[in-house]
């Protein structure tokens, strides 16, 4: 599904954000990105939907190398790409609904596409209930799912979470991880960067390792170590 | 569901900005307005000056109740006096058909003429000399002779005409274009201001796949209706300048001098649709610049 061959990243010339990395992550696969902060976790997963593009090597994914992509190709492979973040990113003025309908709006979704999948994704991550509140009214956890409902909507092949627990309490990032679980259960590949030890040791996925632009380790059922 | 999604997006960034908005289509419509007004008394003029290119200094146009024993002596009159050089008689058939071939680009003359308005006729006479003063006292004597209607001797205020509306349509078109420029620089803010207040939005459109031509519609928009909404203002007073102009011809006591000083409905339409499509123009450029300077897609 993704394939890192051989991939540099260098940011203003000089600081090299990721060195050589080679990687190949099957369709299905659930891996978390380790390492210290600067370690070129993020750049990995901005390099996956072109918001970046590699210095050298190739980035295959979908089976398009997508460095070939032309830049008006570049939002359809976005639409394959769900992505979520530690700050969630949601739109303050708009409810939970308005939210996740965006998602779908902005790509020319028909509106009884809008109306059918909206609540079936709400109810999916269990914010049935909160469809007219808006973000400010919600926990950390709450917004979190939100903005998880908002990149799942669209069903993509790959979902990309940057450091998605980064501001959540243990126990309410455990409930992100379930849903993330589910997610991953439909057959959609996760790719997860994060500092979170204790997710990474209890979910006994595969883990690769980043420091300093480089891939330290790479191993399957891994531990953060 | 695209079109009315473009619809909402592009009236709440005009709104959400509505005094650079309000800044922007003000400036748009004065400078047009000036644009507009330069192109309608530049066709004025011309149609004043094209009247007298004949090269006919005075004319002194008859009475209608002249008898043949005045007719003779204004005649005498003129054999008699040097500083004439030719002379001609038009007769009231050679007026008319004078008359309709000079306001044949002003419909509301010629349906008067055409309605039977009468034509004097009249004598031309050009002088010898280019002397303004003797022109000017040949003008008197003529005009004290029993059978005479009026005495022109326009080519004074033809000239001064042309040259103070050369000189101001000079001026209109600096302040015009310089206002132009000004107006594509506050679009170009506008248009920013409204990015800057969306970057969030633009950000998660971008993320979740929305197409370059999908989140520039909304802003390409945004500018094109400034544009346009500036430039039916100063649609506006250039119809209020052409009503101006007309009725300032239709007052006999400019009229010597206003004859003529019409843009004909033809000309009016050029010079509005030149107005539209310069709103237009300068709003989408407005926006394009902003887009592809500040929107990273």
């Amino acid at each position: 599904m993704i394939t890192f061959e051989n991939v540099s990243k260098i940011y203003k010339g000089h600081v090299e954000a990721l060195h050589g990395a080679t990687a190949v992550i099957e369709k299905g696969e659930f891996v978390f990105l380790v390492g210290p902060s600067g370690s070129g976790k993020s750049t990995m997963l901005r390099l996956i939907n072109r918001e970046e593009t590699a210095d050298k090597g190739r980035i295959f994914v979908a089976g398009k190398d997508i460095a070939r992509l032309s830049s008006w190709r570049v939002p359809y492979l976005r639409r394959n790409i769900g992505c979520i973040f530690q700050d969630y990113k949601l739109l303050t003025n708009k409810t939970v609904y308005e939210n996740v309908a965006f998602a779908l709006e902005v790509i020319g979704r028909p509106r009884h596409v809008v109306k059918a999948q909206v609540p079936a994704i709400l109810e999916l991550v269990g914010l049935d209930t909160k469809t007219s509140n808006l973000p400010e009214e919600l926990s950390g956890g709450e917004q979190q799912r939100v903005s998880i409902a908002r990149a799942f909507v669209n069903r993509p092949l790959i979902l990309l979470a940057d450091e998605p627990t980064g501001n959540l309490d243990p126990a309410t990032s455990v409930g992100i991880m379930r849903l993330l679980d589910r997610i991953n259960r439909t057959g959609t590949t996760v790719v997860m960067a994060t500092h979170d030890r204790s997710i990474v040791d209890t979910m006994q996925r595969r883990v690769i390792e980043l420091d300093q632009g480089s891939i330290i380790r790479d191993q399957a059922r891994g531990v953060y170590q | 569901m695209k079109f009315d999604y473009v619809l909402r997006e592009t009236m709440t960034n005009l709104r959400r900005n509505v005094t650079l908005t309000i800044a922007a289509i003000v400036t748009v419509g004065v400078s047009l307005a000036l644009f507009g007004s330069t192109l309608l008394v530049g066709q004025g003029v011309d149609n004043v000056s094209q009247r007298w290119s004949d090269g006919i200094e005075v004319i002194a146009f008859l009475k209608s109740d002249v008898t043949p024993e005045q007719r003779e002596a204004i005649e005498d009159f003129i054999e008699d006096s040097p500083e004439i050089g030719t002379w001609d008689y038009k007769d009231l058939e050679e007026s008319r058909e004078e008359a309709l071939r000079l306001f044949e680009r002003n419909e509301a003359m010629k349906a008067k003429i055409e309605g039977g308005t009468r034509i004097p006729d009249s004598y031309r006479l050009s002088p010898e000399s280019k002397d303004v003063n003797l022109m000017r006292s040949l003008g008197e004597q003529l005009r004290a002779m029993p059978g005479v209607h009026i005495v022109t001797d326009e080519s004074d205020s033809v000239k001064t005409i042309t040259a103070v509306s050369a000189f101001a349509q000079l001026a209109m078109l600096v302040v015009g274009i310089g206002l132009l420029v000004a107006a594509l620089l506050l679009i170009l803010n506008a248009i920013r201001m409204a990015m800057f207040a969306r970057r969030r939005e633009i950000e998660v459109m971008k993320l979740v796949g929305a197409t370059n031509w999908f989140i520039r519609v909304p802003f390409m928009l945004e500018g094109i209706v400034q544009g346009v909404v500036g430039a039916l203002f100063a649609l506006g007073a250039l119809v209020a300048l052409d009503r101006a102009m007309t009725s300032a011809a239709e007052n006999r006591d400019y009229q010597t001098i206003m004859e003529g000083f019409v843009a004909s409905s033809g000309e009016f339409r050029l010079t509005a649709l030149v107005v539209v499509l310069l709103g237009v123009t300068i709003g989408a450029a407005g926006s394009a610049w902003a887009l592809s300077r500040f929107l990273r897609v």
